[in-house]
């Protein structure tokens, strides 16, 4: 009898590390754009607004990775809300070309951005680690009589690996240079950049 | 005689043929011994003897396969360490980049449309069921899976061209842009009559559905195109700009959805094309 038990528990833990999930807290942090074309805009008074839209069920973590039927759930969630994260890089990258960010509105502001997540999300699959943010944008003249028209906006980021041994699935840093690249077509963007120039 | 002796004995004895060892005499187990010792001496004094014995091993067929097996591993192992990333691969020139004057667009696309689900589905069933052959059949078997989604839903994008629908679109964009004089398609006939300064080359190395990440990550889909993209200068040499991209702009649905409804997998691939190219127009413009 002794002899079965070992194997019994050994499939027990098993059994039971597959049900579990084990979160790990990431930081996600924004490294800005080298030559954004941002410094090249007249100066402005921006208002940043995110709000969050992202499915229900993307809401609790920012990547989830399981290596089998057999292992446990890790949930990556990140220490500032993805609004956050991203409201932050935003802020960070105006102010750094030239441009005064406020969070409240005021009479100052002059432009308004509105920007609505749709995706912050990385993912191991296969033999990438990719990460992907998504949103609509709306940018508007505060002068402006008609209402502006939301255009989308994606950043992605991957990562192949040749050999999928050394995978760690750790999303940070594709969502770092993910955001990096959200932010350098934003500020690509011909709506984006006409409003600007229109003032 | 035990047999690793007999074996010196054979080596001595071989040796004693080219003249220059008297192994013969031997008769002792001391002399024999000596005789072994001697012979192994001799042999490692001599460099093509030990080269002879490493080929007379390897070519012994267990142990060529040994052999291979642990150099594919090595290799497997440090190709662990090899990754690729998307983003700039190569700074724009932006002093050349300023002077240009006509472009020319080129867009070669690699593979036709492609499903990539199934496989990468992270599922140890097969490596646990029968080691590494289990873990290739199941890979197989997922590859196939793939297969058979691209070729249910290949209807779907009946008159779609990708090669076209970016070309068209990037030769636009860069047209309304009005920072060259001249841009034209590179595969066009007759060809252009204006000699282009650079080609921006488009490489598509792989577009179609792939996972939409999150919950169901295999389940659900959506339109992503995998590029490298430059631009060569038109006497050749380094590139003045480089990046490789993994676009995936689209909205992740269920993956039957695509095949389902009307006219959606040609429209999602568009507008992943064309924001796509937007975005390289973008780009293009912003460094001039």
């Amino acid at each position: 009898m002794k002899h079965h038990l070992l194997p019994i528990a050994t499939v027990l833990v098993l059994a039971i590390a597959g049900c579990t999930g084990i979160t790990h807290k990431i930081n996600v942090r924004y490294a800005p754009v080298e030559q954004s074309p941002l410094a090249t805009l007249k100066p402005a008074t921006v208002l940043i607004q995110v709000e969050d839209q992202r499915p229900a069920e993307e809401r609790g973590y920012v990547s989830k990775w399981e290596g089998g039927p057999l292992d446990p759930t890790h949930r990556f969630v990140t220490r500032e809300s993805p609004v956050e994260i991203l409201r932050s890089a935003l802020r960070q990258e105006f102010q750094r070309n030239g441009h005064r960010v406020v969070d409240m509105p005021s009479a100052e502001v002059e432009i308004n951005i509105n920007i609505v997540l749709q995706r912050f999300i990385g993912a191991v699959v296969g033999a990438d680690k990719m990460a992907q943010i998504q949103a609509e944008v709306s940018v508007r003249k505060v002068r402006a009589t008609e209402a502006a028209t939301p255009f989308p906006v994606a950043g992605t980021y991957k990562t192949h690996y040749v050999g999928i041994a050394l995978i760690t699935a750790d999303p940070s840093n594709e969502l770092a240079l993910a955001m990096q690249d959200f932010v350098k077509n934003l500020a690509l963007d011909s709506r984006f950049l006409e409003t600007f120039e229109q003032r | 005689m035990k047999p690793a002796i007999q074996i010196a004995m054979q080596t001595a004895e071989s040796n004693n043929r080219d003249g220059d060892f008297a192994a013969s005499n031997c008769r002792s187990d001391f002399d024999r011994g000596a005789a072994t010792w001697n012979a192994r001496s001799r042999r490692r004094d001599t460099q093509p003897s030990r080269n002879q014995f490493w080929l007379e091993l390897l070519s012994k067929p267990a142990c060529s396969q040994t052999a291979t097996l642990l150099l594919c591993f090595v290799a497997w192992l440090l190709c662990g360490c090899v990754t690729t990333t998307t983003g700039e691969k190569t700074k724009p020139d932006r002093m050349a980049i300023a002077q240009l004057r006509t472009v020319s667009v080129q867009v070669e696309v690699q593979r036709d449309f492609t499903v990539v689900l199934a496989r990468d589905e992270l599922n140890d069933v097969g490596y646990l069921t029968g080691g590494i052959f289990g873990m290739l059949a199941q890979e197989s078997a997922q590859i196939n899976a793939d297969a058979k989604t691209a070729e249910r839903m290949r209807p779907r994008l009946e008159g779609f061209d990708s090669q076209t629908v970016l070309r068209e679109r990037l030769v636009a964009g860069l047209q309304n842009t009005g920072c060259f004089s001249s841009v034209t398609d590179a595969s066009a006939t007759p060809a252009p009559t204006v000699e282009p300064d650079a080609v921006l080359v488009l490489r598509v190395k792989c577009w179609g559905l792939r996972t939409g990440m999150g919950k169901d990550a295999t389940k659900r889909a959506q339109a992503v195109i995998d590029v490298d993209v430059f631009l060569r200068p038109r006497e050749g040499g380094k590139h003045l700009w480089a990046r490789a991209d993994y676009f995936a702009g689209g909205a992740a649905r269920p993956v039957d959805d695509f095949s389902k409804t009307e006219g959606l997998l040609k429209k999602e691939i568009g507008e992943a094309f064309s924001r796509y190219a937007d975005r390289i127009v973008n780009e293009i413009r912003f460094m001039r």
